[in-house]
């Protein structure tokens, strides 16, 4: 129903910039991002899950759109190396840490991300907003969030009471407090479908006109997430997408 | 100068000394002109800000971290804790300095020195390698990892003993000259209290005729009680007047008290548990000596405690200790892990009492002018100065854009 809604006053809104002699783009991308960093924990050449491939198609998909990307990344075997694949500039960071699960390891690799997430912001003397993919990269995102002060997306795809349906220890429970705090503090939060949207609410109860769903496979699917970047940050610290007192308090 | 503390333990949560020494510490600070701001863990719902004669404190809520394990839980617990420390940053803007408090507020204080370029300053206490007597297991070699980052992270790093500093060297091939070393300290105040207040006390534990022998401490490897267990006949055979007051308690707790009733001294060995502030202030007051039987120790707080007191204290020739105590002069030193040894250091204190009194007026004046907190204090504050010097005139700053 939001969806309908939200077609129709677009639909308004372009008849009403066409009789103005303003052209829509020039409105959706008013706020357009200049430079975006990604967070993730893989990347090509390093292929595990489809993270790794989304993540490359975003990032050159928005270098396209003349947005200054860059991909922080985990590859041991490239780490403190910088490469620019399809325009988006790649840091890999490694894990000094010896850890033991991957709780462990995603917190200790944390501390790396922000890092060079910082060097980057440091050295560009800005960065617009910060998309972290996964919950192993979504500490990082939120310490970011609250220290530069810039909006935070996160990409959910697949959530700890999926993967471990009615399993509760203290490395499930962990991931879930995770996966939870950070879809309070998102600013906006991407899915690839629309049951995945319907889990999120289920479970972490965030506020549900900040999760959009953006289909890979649509044609238009880096021209929407570059729309709700623009939106994001068109309401950044206005807008109700940013956390409210209360949940900041709470992080 | 606005120093920013992160540390997991701050009272009223105490678990070994670092609570103490980081209260101690900051608020001599304050008396030396440091703004000291201090993030700490909060327990039963504690959490919020309190101004401690001028030391700001900000305890975060730490309870509830869901974890598979103590490790886990302090890697969550500091993601808490930087997100606290950025807010603070942020209000109190132009901290000089981050000042972190051992491996369990390493993650944290890595991660705002790089997002606010703020330099960053550790104090290594102790390090997983002695605290068990190596590195065997996943959760061992991860926190030495961590160790070893933080002391990589740092601009400079403290020890509080030069044992700590070779330590710290050997362990992760830091330079010599990046640690300084400044000692611990005991609060002289604290333990200067009036005697007979304690008297209803010491007849809990003993006998008016029995000798006091007092330890103190976890019932852990590295604290050796298991050696001062293993001294008990002996001493009895020499001092049969001698009663043994063990607080605190340990994994090795159960042991050793199978062991002392095996002995047949079960009525010479009294196993107290954990005690209040009060009853361990009285204790050591009141005691014949004071035993430190540790086989590893960065520094041997309660050595200087003891010295404070006004009782006497036989030490293990090990770690921190070593650097405190001068054999004959202001205490004893044995073997460390020696029971016999040991024993033959407890028996001479009992029955000679000009050596007691020796050992005691030399050990209450090394205290009082060495390992006062405001001494400890100025010198903390020349390595704050020295890093913030060479910090002004590095070209590693935040982009104007940050808020700090």
């Amino acid at each position: 129903m939001p969806n309908t809604l939200n077609q129709m006053n677009q639909k308004i809104i372009e008849k009403i910039l066409k009789q103005l002699r303003i052209s829509p783009a020039d409105v959706a991308y008013e706020k357009k991002p200049k430079n975006v960093v990604i967070i993730t924990a893989e990347y090509l050449p390093r292929d595990i899950t489809q993270i790794s491939l989304q993540c490359k198609n975003l990032a050159e998909g928005l270098v396209q759109r003349g947005i200054n990307t860059h991909v922080v990344s985990f590859d041991p075997w490239k780490e403190g190396q910088t490469s620019n694949i399809g325009g988006a500039e790649i840091h890999y960071v490694g894990n000094a840490v010896k850890s033991y699960s991957p709780l462990t390891w995603a917190i200790t690799l944390n501390m790396e991300i922000g890092r060079v997430v910082a060097d980057i912001y440091h050295s560009e003397g800005n960065i617009d907003l910060i998309h972290t993919h996964e919950w192993q990269m979504f500490p990082a995102g939120i310490t970011l969030q609250n220290a530069l002060r810039k909006p935070l997306i996160t990409s959910y795809y697949s959530l700890q009471e999926q993967r471990t349906p009615g399993i509760t220890n203290g490395f499930t429970e962990a991931v879930k407090q995770i996966e939870w705090r950070a879809s309070q503090n998102s600013n906006s939060i991407h899915v690839n479908k629309e049951w995945m949207k319907h889990a999120l609410l289920q479970f972490y109860s965030p506020q549900e006109s900040k999760v959009n769903v953006f289909s890979p496979e649509a044609s238009t699917w880096t021209k929407d997430i570059v729309r709700d970047y623009s939106w994001v940050l068109k309401n950044w610290d206005t807008s109700e997408h940013t956390p409210k007192k209360e949940q900041k308090d709470n992080i | 100068m606005k120093i920013l503390h992160l540390t997991s333990e701050y009272p009223p949560h105490k678990v070994g000394g670092l609570g103490t020494h980081v209260d101690d510490l900051t608020r001599a600070q304050v008396k030396a002109g440091i703004e000291p701001i201090v993030i700490a863990c909060a327990f039963s719902g504690s959490q919020g800000y309190e101004n401690v004669d001028g030391v700001h404190v900000f305890r975060f809520d730490a309870d509830n971290i869901p974890a598979e394990d103590f490790p886990s839980w302090a890697l969550q617990m500091n993601v808490l804790m930087q997100n606290q420390a950025g807010k603070v940053i942020e209000e109190f803007k132009d901290i000089s300095l981050i000042h972190a408090h051992d491996w369990l507020a390493a993650t944290a204080a890595i991660g705002l020195k790089h997002i606010y370029r703020i330099p960053l300053l550790s104090t290594i206490h102790s390090l997983e390698e002695g605290r068990r007597g190596g590195i065997y297991e996943d959760r061992q070699e991860l926190i030495h990892d961590i160790e070893r980052k933080m002391v990589y992270e740092s601009w400079r790093v403290i020890t509080c003993s030069n044992f700590m500093k070779q330590s710290v060297c050997s362990a992760f091939y830091t330079p010599w000259d990046k640690i300084d070393v400044i000692p611990n300290g005991v609060n002289m105040s604290k333990y200067d209290f009036n005697y007979d207040r304690y008297a209803e006390i010491r007849a809990k534990f003993a006998l008016p005729h029995e000798k006091i022998v007092f330890f103190v401490g976890r019932h852990v490897w590295e604290k050796g009680v298991d050696v001062l267990v293993g001294a008990v006949q002996s001493v009895l055979k020499e001092v049969p007047e001698a009663k043994f007051v063990i607080t605190g308690e340990g994994y090795m707790t159960d042991k050793c008290r199978d062991l002392t009733n095996q002995m047949g001294l079960g009525d010479k060995v009294l196993f107290t548990g954990y005690t209040d502030d009060d009853t361990l202030d009285a204790l050591l007051h009141i005691s014949d000596v004071i035993v430190i039987p540790s086989r590893y120790e960065p520094f041997g707080i309660v050595a200087l405690e003891g010295m404070a007191s006004r009782t006497p204290v036989v030490a293990s020739d090990t770690g921190g200790l070593s650097e405190i105590i001068q054999h004959e002069i202001n205490g004893l030193k044995v073997w460390s892990g020696h029971s016999e040894s040991l024993a033959i250091g407890i028996s001479r204190v009992l029955k000679d009492n000009g050596l007691k009194e020796n050992i005691v007026t030399n050990a209450y004046s090394t205290v009082k002018s060495t390992y006062n907190w405001q001494n400890i204090a100025n010198m903390t504050k020349s390595t704050y100065e020295r890093i913030i010097d060479e910090y002004n005139k590095a070209d590693w700053k935040p982009s104007p854009g940050l808020v700090h």
